[in-house]
């Protein structure tokens, strides 16, 4: 991270879900950011991180020699990387921790990598956005810039459970930049309960009516008026099933939105710069709720 | 009997992919672009409504990343392995 008073640089690992199909929360974060004094820095070669779930489970060393070739990319340009996906923040973390312990690994890695003219050397620190707004840019500042707030909408946060290891102590910080921005947080029983996803692989029947349908009863249930999150796989996996469960007759009509359109939104943006038209499930309650609020 | 099973050929079976069926569209673009998500037409005329670039900064753009992403995948066996047929640019099933 660089830094230079208010003014920082970081550099942006986007993934591919946020790139291929959430565009929006890709502005969302560089409408944000730029807003609080931060520079986004792109990383023009780099790959999906690969994937924890398919990547990993059919490769472990392709897994760990892609990842060591991206973290090698940071590492040249002499900067840290921020992430917003929690998949990708899970491999870029886990794979900077074996490399940095398994010497073995770590030379196997840079062997296959030297020929491209990067060699990692664990110089970089991986970030997830969640650290980069509450540790670096801090509340204190983003409460200063917002030009609206959210007047106590109702967010049930989502953490995604790759970021929920008690050592990053995420999960609290998540809760505190929703109230930051004036959202009133809305606890349920599941709100650790995986989304998901990974089990969509193996039986999506039970991935989508005992993981994802669970949860959006309770959310329900507790009058909530959004799911908050920041990893894109759990928003696109949790949208597409309240398609599905329409399709089904149970129509539960929640909208699901990242934090940094929340960000973005009370920091002045309207829903058309962010996109927000693009959500499967709408999010116009939402934004209108926030563009009414004084 | 199965359609799956030749009456002349009964022990005769389809080769089955050592890649689960879910994982294969994933995997496949994996390899291919270097992203397991792929990045449609859709999706690059809303980038740029968004005013994004049309292709963000990465191996969507980036022909020399999804190279050397190739390039290491057949160093450590990944695509013989998989069985991925380079011509097709697929997986064999």
């Amino acid at each position: 991270m660089k830094s230079q008073g208010r003014q920082r640089s970081v550099m942006m690992f986007w993934g591919c879900m946020i790139s291929a199909v959430e565009p929006f929360v890709e502005k969302a974060a560089r409408f944000s950011l730029e807003r609080l004094g931060v520079t986004v820095d792109e990383m023009p070669d780099a790959t999906c991180c690969p994937d924890p779930e398919i990547s990993r489970t059919l490769g472990e060393e392709v897994w760990l020699t892609l990842a060591g070739r991206n973290l090698s990319l940071a590492n040249k340009a002499g900067g840290d990387v921020c992430v917003i996906c929690n998949g990708c923040f899970d491999t870029l973390t886990k794979a900077n921790s074996e490399l940095t312990t398994d010497q073995t690994m770590n030379q196997k890695v840079n062997t296959a990598i030297a020929k491209y003219g990067t060699k990692y050397d664990g110089s970089s620190r991986i970030f997830h956005v969640i650290e980069l707004l509450h540790d670096i840019v801090g509340l204190e500042v983003i409460k200063e810039e917002l030009d609206r707030s959210l007047s106590g909408l109702r967010c049930a946060p989502q953490y995604g459970c790759r970021i929920l290891r008690e050592d990053l102590n995420l999960a609290p910080k998540f809760d505190s930049l929703i109230t930051t921005l004036g959202g009133e947080l809305v606890h349920t029983k599941t709100e650790r309960l995986c989304c998901g996803v990974p089990a969509m692989y193996a039986d999506p029947d039970f991935s989508l009516h005992q993981r994802t349908e669970v949860k959006l009863k309770e959310i329900k249930e507790s009058q909530a008026e959004c799911i908050t999150l920041f990893c894109p796989a759990c928003a696109e996996r949790i949208e597409r099933a309240e398609v599905t469960l329409r399709k089904e007759g149970r129509d539960f009509e929640i909208p699901v939105v990242n934090y940094l359109e929340l960000l973005a939104l009370c920091l002045g943006a309207s829903s058309t710069d962010i996109g927000a038209h693009l959500h499967r499930v709408s999010i116009d309650p939402i934004v209108e709720r926030i563009m009414k609020a004084p | 009997m199965s359609d799956e099973e030749n009456p002349l050929h009964p022990l005769k079976k389809k080769a089955a992919s050592p890649v689960p069926g879910s994982f294969q569209g994933p995997i496949t673009n994996l390899i291919n672009q270097g992203q397991i998500q792929s990045l449609l037409d859709f999706w690059i005329d809303e980038r740029v409504g968004l005013g994004l670039s049309e292709k963000p900064a990465s191996a969507y753009s980036s022909e020399s990343a999804v190279g050397q992403t190739q390039e290491i995948m057949k160093e450590l066996g990944f695509d013989s392995r998989l069985k991925f047929d380079w011509k097709a640019k697929r997986l064999k099933t």
